[in-house]
């Protein structure tokens, strides 16, 4: 089948408007939240419905043409840009909230419903859907699967992979099937659970059976303000050690709190604050309150500053919202900023703090730290300036240390992010050839062409090195 | 020698003849259970490295969930796993049966908890998936192909998993009523933002008794006591040991589902999950109605993978994926 051919059965499927083909169009696909990379995709196709979706992946499976799935466009690790040259399948016409089975507690989503419209749909009936990535006003469902995404509100309740009873896939080779079940329960071969955190390799998931939650009965939270990050650092430490799992447990330092107190949501820290902790409690009205005491007690001894609790709902809303764009904010401080996404060990909070700081004077950048500090999380924020392409160098070797230092601490390079382009080189520091061979394993037996998503995640092992060019990635990155 | 290394000889052999290798728990299981190759070569202690500050615990596969929870506890941390047989099962034979417990409600599915495994696999050897922290998406989420797959792909050696505090305070009731009576209790029961630890049901349709164990702090109890009347320390009686089928049906089909399985089971009304003694060669039988009402069962002994009824599609799925970590075959057994 030649490029005309295929085009044309494209629209023949999702009609003329759907498939964009104009090069000024094409490059505003050419990259996401990572923004480090850009290629240009041969062609973007908008399908309506899995039927339509289904159609088009059989198209290009027939046609050998790679393609990537995209939701919002909002990753961090490069997973929507187009290698390749793939089709950028983008299935934003795919928003409807199907329906909410309200006795089994699941609603059936399409991949494009944004996460936080799921939320809002569901708050007048005492109900939620709790991942919560800072970028649930844009980010989508399918998105959220495809990264096994998490969010501030994942520590008590897991991540999205806890929140998925069931998905229709389209297969690479444009079959669609069901994975899982609305019984809460993993398969003996549980593809489900492997297809949630595949960044779009595995195939492409058309329908999404989301676990809802009961509003909590009550929810409190705090805010602590600490003269030394580092206290900040072992209070987080401690709460977790006393037994107590925080809704969330946040942490900002100084940088980070100059850049949202010059944004939109102020909450009016004061200057010369070093850490900021959030900490939120829910549940029934007595638990709460038993919680609230045990983490009161632990700032207190951590030294903290001030402790300060809402005075209303609008106020605790402020706070949030203060941390949730505090990404964005860092747009106030620099011109660029590079996100880097580790784990580490929630006990060693205080050295990774620490060796931060010493990398940052080392490359002579800002790095500001904002993240899921009871999780061990890790988001430093590294401000660059795009003009300066020394500084681009450095500020790329600095998030690789930071990486290094995660898995020298016994942790991950990636947390919520996911490998997509930016870590597959990183991807062999944490895993043995043989762990990566076995990933192999999985992503030939679901995309035999390996079509899904090209030259994502899995570095190129001993046995695939003839399938996959690095050069000829480079070459196709504009 | 270490186990691993004996493992490896054990493989060798096996491969070299054609011959199957199974891995064993310890064999309460009936006469094939899964992985304890490792504890019980008894070249090597049991390995259990509690990482307390971080709530995880890393353990070899041949360590019985007693012996974990022993080493656990002066930390205040337990793994909730209490399986209603009465079997002291070892981590490797819970993980690679797909078995869950009574507690999943109030603390979780066991899956959920695994953040890391150490596998060997014919095709590969020795590797480790995932990461020792509590949050970790670098990679495909493999892990989870050799949880609940009966060694049909590799044999689990090592998990790391979360643990969870020790409730400060803890207080069962229960009563006994009518099967249809029990919707109503669960409603009357239920707490929004947090579950029981299990709210559980066993009995004829006239006389079902229902234990609910909730599991928090002291002020919460006594706000319970007050609402529900005086605590029980009635302990829950355990199951006979013998076939069994567990998993979890969709909550709005428990009523039916309660009725249908019969007096024998031990249903938990927040999850869905259940577990049901049955006749020796009935598993299959009992399986296939389970997945008729949309759920997910599995057998609680025995090393074959249930896979009657599954799609064509997820079964090539599971060949191809066979046939690249075991392409001779040695390990396991599932129904095509």
């Amino acid at each position: 089948m030649n490029s005309q051919e295929w085009t044309q059965e494209l629209k023949t499927i999702v009609g003329v408007p759907y498939v964009i083909e104009d090069p000024v169009l094409l490059d505003s696909y050419g990259t996401d939240g990572y923004t480090l990379e850009k290629a240009r995709p041969r062609a973007v196709v908008l399908p309506a419905d899995r039927e339509q979706l289904s159609s088009v992946i059989g198209c290009l499976y027939a046609a050998g043409i790679p393609y990537v799935a995209r939701g919002a466009g909002t990753s961090l690790s490069g997973g929507a840009i187009p290698l390749d040259r793939a089709v950028v399948v983008h299935l934003s016409r795919m928003h409807q909230i199907r329906s909410v089975d309200w006795y089994n507690r699941v609603a059936y989503c399409e991949p494009g419903v944004v996460n936080r419209r799921l939320s809002d749909a569901l708050v007048s009936k005492g109900y939620y859907y709790a991942p919560d990535p800072s970028s649930q006003q844009a980010c989508t469902l399918g998105g959220n699967v495809a990264e096994n995404s998490g969010g501030p509100h994942c520590l008590k309740y897991g991540v999205t992979l806890n929140h998925i009873r069931q998905l229709e896939v389209v297969w690479p080779y444009g079959e669609i099937g069901i994975l899982g079940s609305l019984a809460d329960y993993a398969a003996p071969v549980d593809f489900r659970s492997l297809m949630v955190g595949s960044e779009g390799m595995l195939g492409i998931v058309s329908g999404i059976w989301a676990r809802i939650m009961e509003l909590p009965e009550e929810r409190a939270t705090t805010m602590a303000l600490f003269d030394d990050v580092s206290d900040a650092s072992h209070a987080v430490s401690a709460i977790i050690a006393a037994g107590v799992i925080p809704a969330a447990l946040e942490l900002m330092d100084r940088l980070a709190i100059e850049a949202v107190e010059r944004g939109v949501y102020r909450v009016g820290y004061p200057l010369d604050v070093a850490a900021v902790l959030l900490i939120e409690v829910d549940g029934p009205g007595p638990e709460v309150q038993a919680e609230q005491e045990i983490i009161a007690d632990i700032l207190k001894t951590c030294g903290a500053r001030e402790i300060r609790v809402p005075l209303s709902s609008a106020e605790r809303e402020l706070w949030w919202a203060n941390r949730k764009t505090a990404f964005g904010a860092m747009g106030l401080l620099a011109p660029r900023y590079y996100v880097q996404d580790g784990v580490i060990p929630r006990a060693r909070l205080p050295e990774a703090l620490d060796t931060i700081g010493r990398i940052a004077k080392e490359y002579g950048i800002r790095i500001a730290n904002v993240f899921h500090a009871g999780d061990g999380n890790l988001h430093p924020l590294l401000l660059y300036d795009d003009q300066d392409e020394e500084m681009v160098r450095r500020v790329r070797q600095a998030g690789s240390d930071i990486l290094r230092m995660c898995l020298d601490f016994g942790g991950s390079i990636t947390g919520e992010h996911g490998v997509g382009l930016e870590k597959m080189e990183e991807l062999r520091w944490q895993m043995s050839d043989a762990a990566i061979e076995a990933q192999w394993a999985l992503k030939r037996a679901c995309d035999p062409k390996q079509l899904a998503n090209p030259k994502k995640v899995l570095p190129v092992g001993s046995t695939c090195v003839a399938e996959v060019s690095w050069n000829e990635t480079e070459n196709n990155l504009l | 020698m270490t186990s691993t290394e004996a493992l490896e000889d054990l493989a060798r052999e096996a491969s070299a003849r054609r011959r199957p290798l199974l891995a064993r728990g310890n064999q309460r299981r009936s006469a094939s259970d899964l992985h304890d190759v490792i504890w019980r070569s008894i070249w090597e202690e049991p390995q259990v490295e509690p990482m307390a500050e971080d709530l995880l615990v890393t353990a070899s596969a041949g360590v019985t969930i007693t012996h974990l929870n022993a080493v656990l506890q002066p930390y205040g941390q337990w793994i909730p796993y209490q399986s209603p047989d009465g079997i002291d099962d070892t981590l490797g034979a819970v993980l690679g049966m797909g078995l869950d417990s009574i507690w999943r409600a109030g603390y979780g599915s066991l899956p959920d908890r695994v953040v890391a495994l150490k596998v060997w696999t014919p095709a590969l050897g020795t590797f480790d998936l995932g990461a020792k922290v509590v949050k970790n998406v670098a990679g495909f989420n493999l892990l989870r192909l050799f949880l609940g797959s009966r060694a049909t792909f590799g044999i689990v050696l090592e998990a790391t998993l979360k643990v969870s505090p020790i409730p400060r305070a803890q207080a069962r009731w229960v009563w006994t009523q009518t099967l249809d009576q029990t919707p109503q209790t669960l409603e009357r029961l239920l707490r929004p933002g947090k579950s029981w630890a299990y709210v559980l049901g066993q009995g004829t349709p006239e006389n079902y008794a229902v234990w609910a164990e909730w599991h928090g702090y002291p002020a919460m109890v006594e706000q319970l006591a007050h609402s529900l009347g005086p605590m029980t320390t009635t302990d829950l009686t355990p199951n006979a040991v013998g076939p069994a089928i567990t998993g979890a049906i969709p909550r709005s089909h428990l009523p039916q589902w309660a009725r249908e399985a019969g007096t024998r089971m031990l249903l938990e009304w927040q999850t869905g999950w259940f577990w049901l003694p049955v006749d020796d060669g009935q598993e299959d039988a009992w399986i296939a109605k389970v997945r008729a009402l949309g759920g997910i069962a599995v057998a609680t002994h025995g090393d074959r993978m249930h896979m009657k009824g599954v799609d064509a599609s997820t079964s090539a799925l599971v060949s191809r994926l066979k046939a690249q970590l075991d392409p001779q075959g040695i390990l396991g057994a599932w129904d095509e």
